[in-house]
This record gives structure tokens, sequence and C-alpha cells, in this order.
């Protein structure tokens, strides 16, 4: 005893149960799950607990389950193993008890048929034993040929239960499959297939070994880009807060053809004057400048309407030298004074750009509540409505008629 | 008790309960049986992670009720005195 006890004790002994439960947990659990019986649900729940159990803790669990198994697995095998023996010799008795009533009835009818025959053919025992044996004979063949076709007919509903199983199984297989032969239809017949194909990809590569922040983001990020695309595919509008300044810059490296752009000088200029740190001035400005260079060497047109404001802009000599710049670069620039224009069109004026005459880019300035205070986009939009990207080009010419162009 | 309407997993049961799982999941097995608990699978096309679905348990109206009796017998009783932070 002393042995068994020094034995289990051991270093070799602890560093065994130190690699089984350590290395691998759950094939140690998959062993010990071998104490429910075959289709117990806490086989399956137990699997896939452990899946979420953090590593450290793994081999404290599975040894837990050790008692789990003694406790409530082994005695709800033997139950079933119980059950199970039940049911096979109820099985064999109900065969038992059927092969004993055929052979009475089939005993009780010859005897019968024997005594009423005897009964009117008197002596001639021969013929009475005959007919006995024949009837008899007939009622057994009947009586196994009824039983065979009860068993045919459970069979036969075993089978359809099967098919019909089978059947579900195999359409509710088929729709995930047409689910996703759709899906790669869709995607072959997208104009940005290889980009699609692209983003699955790398998608697919984000393995669950990354950090939850990981998945989070890349999760946000795709539910962004799945809203621009459904806004795109729907020539519909999409809204960002504050200046979408991505999708600026993105639509400005894209242009092919033309971008007509109407600025006001209050909000470029940040209400400071360019001098206090205006948009062109800033990081972002410099890089949507450098953007446009690169449209105009591609043979983009760039139109820009720079509206002045009641601030003094027309003749802040900073402001001109930004509208100056602009011009050297190669952009069309005019100059726009409200006060030139109808009542009704002073009004209601906004920043927007059109971008290839497809694409409206506006943007909504926050409601100025403070004087002095700097003027800031609240929301910009994309408009991709055919109709409403026509209004915008009316707009926009109608302004550059009105304005007039940079002095010398 | 302190979630009578969520839905609660055998591990995170044991963990916040400190019952060991040993005991917790034939409680839950006898629960099951009474119809204080009723249970169900996580629907593997919701699952974010590569693992298999999670089976939960969730208590039924009458397993709120008789818990509930439970919890006011136990808070009676001067041997559970100590489980219970008394209120001022």
């Amino acid at each position: 005893m002393t042995k068994l006890i020094d034995a289990l004790t051991s270093w070799p002994m602890f560093l065994a149960a130190l690699l089984m439960f350590g290395v691998a947990p759950r094939l140690v659990l998959r062993l010990v799950l071998l104490a429910y019986p075959k289709n117990d649900p806490r086989r399956a729940e137990l699997m896939a607990e452990l899946r979420a159990i953090p590593r450290v803790e793994r081999p404290v669990w599975v040894a837990e389950q050790i008692e789990l198994a003694l406790a409530e697995g082994l005695p709800r095998r033997f139950r079933a193993l119980g059950k199970l023996k039940k049911n096979r010799q109820r099985k064999e008795a109900r065969v038992r008890r059927g092969t004993i009533r055929k052979g009475l009835t089939t005993l009780s009818v010859s005897g019968a048929v024997y005594l009423i025959t005897s009964l009117y053919v008197g002596d001639e025992i021969m013929w009475s034993v005959m007919l006995s044996v024949f009837i008899g004979g007939v009622l057994l063949v009947v009586q196994f040929l009824a039983e065979f076709e009860n068993r045919l007919q459970t069979v036969e509903n075993g089978q359809r239960h099967y098919f019909a199983t089978v059947e579900d199984q195999i359409k509710y297989g088929s729709a995930g499959i047409n689910d996703t032969s759709e899906l790669f239809g869709r995607i072959e017949d997208s104009a940005i297939r290889a980009d699609l194909k692209r983003l699955i990809r790398n998608s697919a590569n984000l393995d669950h070994s990354a950090h939850t922040l990981i998945h989070l983001f890349a999760s946000s990020e795709i539910a962004r880009l799945s809203e621009l695309m459904k806004g795109l595919s729907e020539r519909g509008e999409i809204t960002y807060d504050g200046e979408g300044r991505d999708s600026l810059l993105g639509l400005t490296r894209n242009a092919q053809a033309t971008i007509d752009a109407v600025s006001f000088m209050a909000i470029d200029a940040g209400g400071q004057g360019l001098e206090g740190g205006g948009l062109w001035k800033s990081d972002f400005g410099q890089r949507y400048l450098e953007a446009q260079q690169k449209a105009l060497e591609r043979k983009v047109m760039i139109r820009r309407i720079f509206v002045l404001d009641d601030t003094g802009g027309a003749h802040d000599p900073e402001r001109l030298r930004m509208c100056e710049i602009q011009r050297d670069l190669g952009i069309l620039v005019r100059i726009l004074d409200p006060p030139t224009l109808p009542c009704l069109r002073q009004n209601w004026m906004y920043d927007f750009i059109v971008f290839d005459s497809a694409i409206s880019f506006e943007s909504t300035p926050a409601v100025w509540a403070i004087k002095g205070t700097k003027p800031a986009i609240a929301r910009a939009r994309l408009v991709l409505g055919p109709q409403r990207v026509a209004d915008r080009l009316g707009d926009f010419a109608e302004l550059w008629a009105a304005a007039r162009e940079l002095d010398g | 008790m302190q979630e009578p309407t969520g839905l609660h997993w055998g591990y995170e049961t044991s963990k916040r309960s400190g019952v060991r799982s040993g005991v917790l999941y034939p409680i839950f097995a006898r629960m099951l049986d009474e119809g204080w608990l009723t249970d169900g699978w996580e629907d593997p096309n919701t699952l974010t992670e590569n693992r298999p679905p999670r089976r939960y348990y969730e208590l039924t109206d009458k397993g709120r009720a008789e818990l509930g009796a439970v919890l006011q017998a136990a808070r009676r009783d001067s041997r559970f005195r100590a489980l219970f932070p008394r209120t001022a």
C-alpha cells in the first residue's frame, strides 16, 4: 500500500500527469467523457466548454471533470446499458409470446376442425386428420405472412423516415451551396471583383488568435465599408459625421474628368484668416492640394469658386494669396461676392464639390453660435442620385457665371 | 439569481458561484428534470469564433419562483446568514 502511495505521489507520475493534462487536455477530456453514453449531450457540452476556458485553467478543469464523469457519466452509462438489455429481453419475450400464440391458435383451430369433421365423417378418421392438418397448416402460414407483412411495414416506415431525413439534409445543404454559389456569382459579376476578392482574402486571413480589439476594429471597418458600398450601389446618400476627409481625398485621387468646387473662404480659413491656420495650410489641406495637383497632371479640369464672406475676405491679402497659389497650380479659380447674387440664392449656399459630374460631395457647416468661434464642418455627405448631382451642376454653372476671375 | 432572465453557461456559472463543475452539472441536470431550467445550444451561424456551439441554461418561470423561495428560506435560516450581506 505504501509502495502504491509512493508510486502515485512520485515525480515521474507527477510529470506524466502534468504532461497529459497540460499538453493534451482535450484528449484527456475526450477519454474522460467516454464514461457517458454515446449520445449524451454532456459530451458535446463539455467539449465545447473546454474551448471557452482560458488555457491556463484547462488542466485543472479537465481534472475536475473526472469527478463529474464518475458521479454522473458512469451511472448514466449503466442505466443506458440496463435499458438496452431490458429492451432486448422485452423483444425476445415478445417473439416468444408470438410463437406460442401462433402454435396455440393453430392447435386449437386444428383440434376444432378435427372434432367437427369427425362428427360429420364418422369412421373416416383419415379425412378428419388430413383436413385439420391442412387447415392448421394454412392458418400457420397465414399468421406468419401477416407477421411478415407487419415487419415489412415497419421497415418501410423506417426507410421512409430515413429518406425524408436525408432529403431534408440534402435540401438544407443545397440551400447553403446555392447561397454560396450565388454569392460567388455576384462577386464574379461585380465591376470591382479583383478588389472584392482581395478584401475577402485579407479579411479571412485574420485568425482567431488575434487580439479582441483587432477583431472589433476589423468588424467595425468592414461594417463602415459595407454601408458605403450599399450607398454607392443604391445611388443614394452616404453621410459622415465630420468632414469626411478620407472620402474627399479618395474622390480627388480618382477623378477622371472634372472637379467643380464651391469653397467658402470663412470655413476654409477657419474663421481666423489663413495666417491663423486655415484649411489650406493644414496637413490635410496640403494633401488635398497635392491630390489636386496630381489630378491636374491627369488632365482633370478643376474649377473652384471661392465665396467671400463679410469678414473682409475680399481684401485679405493672405486669402487672395491662397487663391493665386491655386490658380498657379492650374486650377481655374473665380471669386464670388454673395451680395452680387439674387437674394434667395444668397441664403442657401453651401460647400459642395462635384466629381466627374457623377458624385457630389457636400458639407454642412456647424451652427455658428458664438461670434468669433471657429467655423467647422458638422457633417459631410456623398450624393449619388443623378437628379441631385445634375442640380448641383446647374448651381455650379450659375455661380461660376456670377463669379469673377482673379485679378492679375 | 443575479441574472434571472439571462443565459447561463456551465463554466461561467461555476466560476461565479464557486461551485465545482462536478457538483454543478448534476444540479443543472436535476433542475432540468424538475422543469426549473431549460437548455439550448448556441446558433452556429451567430458564432464569431471558431469553436463548437455551447450549451446554455435558462431559468424558467417555475425555476425563478422556486429559487426565489429557496433564497428567502435561506435568508431566514441562521446557518446561512453569513452568505447574505446585512442591509441597513
